[in-house]
């Protein structure tokens, strides 16, 4: 609970919230699931902001281009039929595994994305997919995922995130989730999440992304770089992710130690390549 | 209820203080508040269930983070709550120790300076032939130190309580527990009240595990629905209840077993240090259970043993499905398959050859009462598994290995060591002709596992009627005598003695014509005797049973998780009284096992719990259970049990953790010593054997 929750708003014009978001003199903040930022028992928020009644719910796939309304629960993302199969189904595995059922059913995509925890297997899948963030301040911004969590709750001050978009490729690809938890219900302790574009037998597009392993969810755009224009090779593969993994200093606590993360990570990362490869060819 | 108030308790959230001031003013001043109560406001400000060595609210010392100080009574618990935030505590910090092993030392710190210059409160001895010469004819020997930890019982519904005072006036307590009687004998004794004048009823409840058998609510409850006069109602959050009731004993165990070329143990001494936490509930008697069981159901002839418990400022370690059972045949079970490895003997056929037989005698000099039942339960989990079939073989490409493992355990049935197991029941039957209905009134507690319905079925049974005619009443300490504990695999036992002699006085009651014809029947068990202080001779144990468990695993040699694939549990239950009962026991106590195995890590740093949720503590879930349990039930019949039957409820649990570990060594080459093999630490072993 919040101790010193004074104002609940649920305003239905994007003008009405922001004005409300903006106000200096009340604490406000946005509420999209409140899965987060209820438990946070947070002393310094005043108001909530309610953004239920935006319209800013729902999941559209265009020809080029898939858009997840920041308001869209992880639940409605599971069950997306286009999201259980483009990609191999990485979106929907990656909602699925990271809640429960009930917290599935509140807890929304932007939400997700502000708590920004470091090994969310949500956000390892959107950085995996290029995924870009749609915020809402006095003017629309849109930016790469992988920036706006340098500092999620400076970008997002004052505003509303109201999109998550990425691209939706009609090309051969392949991707894949893969993550070490203490329990299968429970937070990871490491995970990685590969997408891989393919041109013959060359790979064309590379994108890992771990999370667990730093302070926040992270790209490996080393070894992205590395491997995009070459043919593909496992065990070279391999190597490079191992090398990167290696590079790491993960945080430590009660669910795993710095050391594990990190053999953990050299695990992952080349599990997750080979694994979206191979899939990638099963197209 | 009607006027009902609601309780929060002040917990002390320190290992080890002095309470220099206590300030509960603006507590009771906050709106709402109709009470604060603290250690001046209790009458016999102590209780115990082996010893009265804990306040029921501290005034003075505290000496673990779950000890209480003060107690907040309000019209609603927000309320309560918010006025427990207002009291102010100052305290002066005292030297922690946490450590069992430090805290053996002349110079720690004492957590009960009042009860002598040491924290060594339990010290048990066996002492049974020659260890030195059977080492000389042992041609193996295998020597480790195990290291057991703190299990949380984590049953489906926290602590949670009524008091009222009922239209007699006496203070009633409705609370789920393992023993009524005792309950009420505690709560008087704080109260300085006849015993008559407290009750103690119990609903049936969905699990206790050995956890409900010492006092968290009840004698608060009682006090402040005395002092107040009015209904009390609390339920413990599931942090309350983490840090609240006590744990599984963590142990250091010790062990150097020998044994000859042909598979014979000559030789096994330990040592088991135990951590007691902060006050003794029944840690004496758990450690009477280690001791017997740690050389396993196998026939040594020459045993030593030394068994020290421990206090330190850690939440107090109490009763757990197996009741020191499942620490010390963890060690028997982990030295006999180290032994079968080392003498390059397949571990089913070791067991064979050293499985007791009738006559042979224990660590305690005496034999266990017949029959003796091991080498059944071995033989049939090996044939069920098909364990001579396996697919040794490994694929020595793939990063999963798989493995095989094995072990047996025994457990006493009912309480040991001297104390007149008793039992208590009646039976009232009515009708004319024929009895058309009959009342049994029996004050076991039901925790879960089912007591109730084995009771009205024995019941039916003694009585020769249908089950749909019999009524029971249960765990009401007004109306009915004492039953005993639902603990020690007792109940089945206990209650369906009492029942059948209670029945058969009915009968003949019914017979000579009376109406309602009444039976009241209390059954003694056979008596047993406590350890002899050297040398540890007794006959401690009335009843024992058997168990064994084969499994498959599966460990990842890149990450070092371990997946349990198939369990066969064959437990010797003498006659089973209800099998589909007996399945949910034995499936139950695999989960919870593999919890201990390989899961749950209950952390503690200097007297504080970082897992004090079930989010930190995790708990096996439908995900991680096993492929498949498989039961295989075992009926020797035990004479002195109704129709046969022996006690069952912690026997499944023993084997499996020490069959993992068989198993991960079979897939990779590694013994682990220490629980749980979280993937972490299996993944450490790993590299250091490669």
């Amino acid at each position: 609970m919040l101790p010193n929750l004074i104002e609940y708003h649920r305003p239905t014009t994007m003008s009405g919230a922001l004005r409300l978001l903006a106000r200096r003199k009340v604490r406000t903040v946005p509420l999209a699931g409140g899965t987060a930022l209820v438990p946070s028992r947070d002393p310094s928020v005043e108001a909530v902001v309610d953004l239920s009644a935006l319209n800013l719910a729902g999941i559209q796939w265009h020809a080029q281009q898939a858009h997840l309304g920041a308001m869209t629960t992880l639940q409605t993302l599971a069950s997306d039929e286009i999201a259980q199969r483009y990609a191999n189904g990485l979106l929907t595995e990656a909602a699925r595994v990271c809640a429960t059922r009930h917290i599935r059913n509140v807890a929304t995509v932007g939400g997700t994305l502000v708590a920004g925890d470091a090994a969310c297997d949500l956000l390892v899948a959107l950085l995996a997919l290029d995924a870009r963030v749609t915020v809402r301040i006095r003017r629309i911004r849109t930016l790469a995922l992988d920036e706006f969590l340098n500092a999620p709750s400076a970008y997002v001050d004052g505003g509303i995130i109201t999109r998550v978009n990425f691209p939706y490729l009609q090309i051969p690809h392949g991707a894949a989730l893969v993550r070490i938890a203490r329990a299968p219900s429970d937070a990871a302790i490491v995970n990685a999440a590969a997408f891989v574009v393919l041109d013959g037998g060359m790979c064309k597009q590379v994108r890992l992304a771990l999370g667990g392993v730093a302070p926040r969810v992270i790209r490996a755009a080393s070894v992205e770089s590395e491997l995009e224009g070459r043919a593909w090779d496992d065990a070279l593969a391999a190597r490079i992710a191992e090398q990167f993994a290696a590079s790491l200093t993960p945080p430590s606590d009660a669910r795993a130690s710095s050391e594990y993360r990190r053999e953990m990570a050299a695990v992952v990362a080349p599990r997750a390549l080979q694994q979206a490869w191979a899939r990638a060819q099963g197209d | 209820m009607p006027g009902m108030l609601h309780m929060k308790i002040l917990f002390a959230e320190r290992p080890h203080a002095r309470i220099v001031r206590l300030d509960t003013s603006r507590a009771e001043a906050y709106p709402g508040v109709v009470a604060v109560l603290t250690a001046k406001d209790v009458p016999v400000n102590e209780f115990g269930l082996q010893q009265r060595d804990q306040p029921v609210l501290c005034g003075d010392v505290v000496r673990f983070v779950g000890d209480k100080i003060a107690l907040i009574v309000a019209e609603t618990e927000k309320a309560a709550t918010a006025a427990r935030d207002l009291i102010q505590v100052e305290f002066e910090d005292l030297p922690v120790v946490t450590d069992p092993i430090t805290a053996m030392k002349p110079d720690a710190p004492l957590v009960h300076p009042e009860l002598g210059d040491s924290n060594v409160c339990v010290h048990y001895k066996i002492r049974k032939g020659d260890v030195a010469a059977g080492f000389a004819q042992s041609d193996v020997i295998v020597e480790s130190e195990y290291h057991l930890p703190f299990q949380e019982h984590a049953y489906l519904q926290p602590e949670a309580g009524l008091a009222y005072l009922d239209d007699e006036g006496r203070v009633t307590v409705q609370v789920g527990g393992q023993w009524p009687h005792t309950d009420r004998e505690q709560i008087a004794h704080a109260l300085a009240l006849p015993i008559e004048q407290v009750r103690v009823i119990y609903p049936a409840i969905g699990g206790a595990f050995g956890g409900r058998e010492d006092m968290s609510v009840q004698i608060v409850l009682a006090l402040a629905a005395w002092k107040l006069r009015r209904p009390v109602k609390i339920i413990w959050s599931r942090r309350e209840s983490i840090i609240g009731h006590g744990k599984r004993h963590p142990m250091t165990l010790r062990a150097r077993w020998g044994a000859t070329r042909a598979g014979k143990l000559v030789a096994a001494e330990m040592e088991i240090i135990a951590d007691a936490g902060a006050y003794l509930f029944t840690t004496n008697k758990v450690l009477g259970n280690a001791t017997i069981v740690c050389t396993g159901p196998y026939f040594i002839p020459h045993v030593k043993v030394d068994t020290y418990g421990v206090y330190t400022n850690n939440i107090p370690t109490c009763a757990f499905r197996g009741f020191g059972a499942p620490q010390g045949n963890f060690l028997a079970e982990m030295q006999m398959n180290k032994l079968a490895d080392a003498l390059g003997i397949d571990p089913v056929e070791f067991r064979m050859r050293n499985a007791l037989r009738e006559g042979d005698t224990l660590g305690v000099g005496t034999p266990p009462p017949p029959p003796v039942s091991i080498a059944q339960v071995i033989q049939a989990a090996a044939e069920r598994f098909k364990w001579d079939e396996r697919q040794t073989a490994q694929d020595e490409s793939s990063l999963i290995r798989r493995g095989f493992g094995f072990a047996a355990g025994f457990k006493n049935v009912g309480f040991s060591f001297g104390y007149q197991e008793n039992c208590w029941a009646r039976i009232e039957l009515y009708g004319d002709d024929r009895v058309v209905r009959a009342v049994v009134h029996h004050a076991g507690a039901d925790v879960g596992q089912g007591a109730h319905t084995v009771m009205a079925q024995m019941a039916a049974e003694a009585l020769g009627i249908p089950l749909a005619k019999v009524t029971l009443i249960a765990s009401d300490t007004a109306t009915m005598g004492n039953s005993g504990s639902t603990s020690a695999s007792r109940m089945t036992f206990m209650a369906g003695n009492a029942i059948r002699g209670a029945a058969q006085l009915a009968l003949e009651k019914w017979r000579a014509e009376e109406r309602p014809a009444i039976g009241e029947y209390t059954y003694l068990a056979p008596p047993t005797t406590p350890f002899d202080p050297e040398t540890g001779y007794a006959m401690p144990n009335f009843a024992y049973s058997y168990a064994a468990q084969a499994v498959e695993a599966e460990v990842d040699t890149e990450t070092g998780f371990v997946r349990l694939r198939r369990v066969v549990s064959a437990d010797d239950v003498g006659k089973a009284i209800n099998p589909q009962a007996i399945e949910g026991q034995i499936e139950g106590a695999v989960a919870q096992a593999q919890g201990y195995a390989l899961q749950e890590n209950f952390q503690m740093k200097d007297g504080r719990v970082l897992t004090d949720q079930l989010s930190t503590y995790l708990i096996p879930t439908v995900l991680d259970v096993p492929d498949a349990v498989e039961s295989v039930i075992v009926e020797v019949p035990d004479p002195r049990g109704p129709w046969g039957a022996r006690g069952l409820g912690e026997l499944p649990f023993l084997p499996l953790a020490p069959a993992i570990l068989a198993a991960i060594h079979d897939a990779t080459g590694v013994w682990l010593d220490d629980l749980p093999a979280t993937p972490e630490k299996v993944f450490k072993a790993l590299g250091r054997s490669r």
